[in-house]
């Protein structure tokens, strides 16, 4: 009997070793050539996550990840990124910690990562092991690419760490590879550096320049027949940075309320005298006072109430605000907050580098990257993948990291994803998306 | 044997077999033959096939005991990308256990014990689908008391009364991040469920034979499930560690037609039809005891359709104690494109199946069977999670059985 069951035996090993065999991702390149891709931008292209640049966010930078996928193809022949030493950069990481504040409340937030910054390995030039692929510096705007110089002492550290030569441009160091393709994302901090120090620090590029200088970078890496993809910049209120702090932050009861009405009411009756929006404090969430530096609030001792629709970017020192009168009895100063004049400053100049943007790709056969339709997008519905929720919410909406303007790994997927999409489209491509949920995230205690 | 059966019942646990989580494996002459079985007996099996038959059964005392071993393969494929997951494949074991009596020339009895529903499936650590599923472990250990009545020569009538000790475990992870990995949480619960089994055996001529049977559903009313919870330290007074959970978990009705034509002594063919009500499955609703914020009763839409199942299958004996089998069927998916979960990842099947009878001594027979499934590769998601992709599967499954009869 066993005998006869023996050939039975033979037959289910054999069959149950078999695999099943799928029908694998066909990719192509289409119109384009990835074998020498290089990226061009910020902050944003380099990796920085939570504060700082360091390796494991680096790897997984939006760049990495579509390498990754140009690889996985087989059509990319190199992709080199100037990894920081560790995981400390320059020693502004943050991380998940509880800290205490000024009212002895220990509560869950950014804290710093290390007391250790490890500055002079990062420091140190990895210039050697160049040429690198993944061209973004930190800080970078678009004329800075152009800039000789810009790698010198003098210059910016980040790319004095990687660059051949201090007075080579960020541009000449991509041309030198003979690009066939370019991703370039660049403009974010033409806006963004008076946006953060909300409107006090370096001026608005202007969108003629901006144009002009982006022109010549895409037309260098146009050379020979090559394209590539340019990203748009996103609006400031697709970032957690200016929507976690909400305007009516300023909770009273009607002891406190009564108080304010009383110290202010000598602002109520020059503001009257002078056709102004005079002061009011309820019990509840109130209106913050600002700082406000436009003329116009000259005779009130350049203070007011903030409007709805005015922003409170997330690096207000809370504890100011929580015990110190910070936004009550003193005004919430200037850096902190965008006024609605200031908004209509950058957004008339986000509007018309994105314009630029889409012009420039026209005319040399890029592709674009609406990455601001699509963070619009996130902002309004959120983004459900593969069972887990993404939103623009701080910490908990998965998609910037601690610092609340630059991206967690999950964050930099779905943007690649996005470039993907329209690299496939425009080029009649088929590049491998990436598994969004396979990157870190925010890592809780 | 007593031990071996013992054994396997020790390790029994199931996996997808049939389509949806029906495990279509309740017989080894009825799994090497396409798994028909309402419009003739295989043997004792009848009393799960169709309890009318064994009014007909000519044996004074039979048992019958047979026990499976499924290799099966899930793979998912990620849309546009290279991503692969697969499931580890724990073997799964169905059994069953048959006791035939008959009273006199009209009244025959029977005690059935198997397992008709079940799944058990385990997802690759760390897979893209975890916070759908990580790994479910589902069975129905059914008992089947049953009585038949012959009221003719052409007719018999029988029903039993379905006993099922079910229970099920399931697990997904948390898309909440700490320093080991994403949270957890682990759903434990079980219920016993009453139901019917029966049905009509006609006997239209010397050749030819006919069978409906009809099994009733039976809704799981979990009461007192336990829901475990693992996620980061800073997020436990958001998450309760532990709490009790009420869900509902559907097995569906069957109607069976069955018809079996044997033109001779040597051989028989045959063929079934099954219905399966799969709408009962329309959600899978997990009402906790305890939520807060970020653990929110689950509503989990399913939206099955009803199925069909076309079975065929043959038998020849080549000699008086060796006897070959044959037969195939087509199981259509009863789940619906965009509500399909990697927990259950159905697909169109198509099974193969082969076996043998070898009878070594007057009263005692030895079945083997061979089935082989294949599932038509399928493009589906599960909507409300955004969560798409390729899925394909297959299994082998070889299964002995024994009678033993007078």
């Amino acid at each position: 009997m066993l005998k006869k069951i023996y050939p039975l035996l033979v037959i289910v090993l054999v069959l149950s070793s078999c695999t099943i065999e799928p029908e694998e991702f066909d990719a192509k390149q289409g119109a384009a050539d990835f074998s020498t891709t290089v990226f061009i931008g910020n902050s944003l292209t380099a990796g920085f996550s939570s504060g700082e640049l360091y390796k494991s966010a680096q790897e997984e930078s939006f760049p990495a990840i579509i390498a990754q996928s140009m690889n996985q193809a087989g059509f990319i022949n190199q992709f080199k990124q100037p990894l920081m030493p560790g995981e400390t950069g320059f020693g502004n990481r943050l991380t998940l910690g509880y800290s205490t504040n000024c009212e002895g409340v220990t509560d869950l937030g950014p804290v710093p990562y290390s007391d250790e910054p490890d500055i002079s390995p990062a420091m140190a030039s990895v210039a050697s092991e160049g040429p690198f692929q993944n061209l973004g510096v930190p800080g970078a705007k678009v004329a800075d690419l152009i800039t000789p110089g810009y790698g010198s002492s003098a210059g910016n550290p980040y790319f004095a760490r990687f660059t051949s030569d201090p007075m080579n441009t960020i541009l000449q160091e991509a041309t030198a590879q003979n690009p066939t393709f370019s991703v370039v994302w660049i403009g974010n901090n033409d806006v963004l550096g008076y946006a953060t120090s909300g409107g006090t620090g370096t001026p608005i590029t202007d969108p003629v320049t901006f144009s002009a200088n982006l022109e010549t970078v895409v037309q260098s890496l146009s050379t020979d027949g090559a394209n590539g993809v340019l990203c748009n910049i996103p609006d400031v209120t697709s970032t957690a940075y200016f929507t976690t702090v909400p305007y009516y932050g300023l909770v009273l009861d009607a002891d406190q309320a009564h108080a304010l009405m009383e110290s202010y009411e000598g602002y109520n009756q020059l503001a009257e005298a002078n056709d102004l929006d005079p002061m009011s404090f309820n019990i509840g969430p109130n209106s913050f006072i600002i700082e406000d530096k436009d003329p116009t609030y000259d005779p009130v001792g350049n203070i007011r109430q903030i409007d709805p629709g005015e922003l409170i970017a997330l690096e207000i020192p809370l504890d100011s605000v929580t015990c110190y009168g910070m936004g009550s009895a003193t005004p919430i100063p200037d850096e902190y907050v965008l006024t609605s004049t200031e908004l209509e400053d950058i957004n008339s100049a986000i509007a018309a580098y994105n314009n630029s943007i889409a012009d420039i790709a026209d005319t040399y056969g890029w592709a674009v990257t609406d990455v601001n339709g699509m963070l619009a997008d996130i902002a309004q519905n959120g983004r459900r993948i593969g069972g887990k929720s993404y939103s623009i919410d701080f910490v908990t909406g998965g998609l910037f990291s601690l610092d609340g303007i630059h991206l967690t790994g999950n964050g930099n997927a779905i943007v690649a994803n996005e470039i993907i999409e329209t690299i496939n489209l425009h080029f009649d491509a088929a590049l491998p998306k990436a598994m969004v949920n396979n990157y870190t995230g925010i890592i809780y205690p | 044997m007593r031990t071996t059966i013992l054994l396997f019942l020790i390790m029994a646990s199931l996996q997808l077999m049939g389509e949806g989580y029906q495990v279509n494996l309740q017989g080894q002459k009825n799994t090497a033959m396409g798994h028909t079985g309402t419009g003739f007996i295989a043997g004792p099996s009848i009393i799960h096939f169709n309890p009318g038959g064994l009014g007909f059964y000519e044996k004074k005392m039979a048992f019958n005991a047979g026990v499976s071993l499924i290799f099966s393969n899930n793979l998912y494929q990620a849309p546009n990308s290279y991503y692969e997951a697969e499931t580890e494949n724990p073997i799964g074991t169905p059994f069953y256990f048959y006791g035939a009596m008959r009273i006199n020339d009209k009244m025959a009895v029977g005690l059935g014990v198997n397992t008709p529903y079940g799944n058990r499936l385990k997802w690759e650590d760390g897979w893209a689908g975890r916070y759908l599923n990580r790994d479910i472990a589902l069975q129905a250990i059914t008992l089947q008391p049953t009585f038949s009545y012959k009221i003719t020569d052409w007719l018999s009538v029988g029903a039993g009364l379905l006993v099922a000790f079910n229970s099920v475990e399931l697990s997904k992870n948390i898309p909440v991040t700490g320093t080991d990995g994403d949270g957890l949480v682990t759903l434990e619960g079980s219920k016993t469920t009453f139901g019917v089994n029966a049905g009509l055996m006609f006997k239209i001529s010397d050749e030819l034979t006919a069978g409906i049977s009809y099994r009733s559903q039976m809704k799981a009313k979990v009461t007192d499930g336990t829901a475990a919870l693992d996620v980061p330290d800073a997020l436990s007074s958001m998450f309760p560690e532990e709490t009790g959970f009420e869900a509902t978990l559907p097995f569906p009705a069957n109607y069976n037609f069955g018809l079996a034509y044997q033109p001779s002594d040597k051989f028989m063919i045959t063929a079934d039809i099954n219905y399966v009500q799969w709408d009962v499955y329309d959600s899978l609703n997990f009402d906790f005891e305890e939520n807060t914020e970020n653990f929110q009763d689950s509503y989990n839409p399913r939206e099955y359709t009803n199925s069909f199942i076309y079975r065929i299958g043959a038998a020849y004996k080549w000699k008086e104690e060796v006897t070959f089998r044959a037969g195939a069927y087509f199981d259509a998916t009863p789940i619906d494109d965009n509500y399909f979960t990697p927990e259950t990842p159905g697909t169109d099947k198509i099974g193969i199946t082969g076996g043998a009878s070898i009878r070594p001594f007057e009263n005692f027979e030895v079945d083997v069977s061979l089935l082989y499934i294949h599932g038509m590769k399928r493009e589906s998601g599960y909507e409300p999670d955004n969560f798409e992709g390729t899925f394909y599967t297959n299994a082998v499954i070889p299964g002995v059985g024994f009678t033993y009869s007078f």
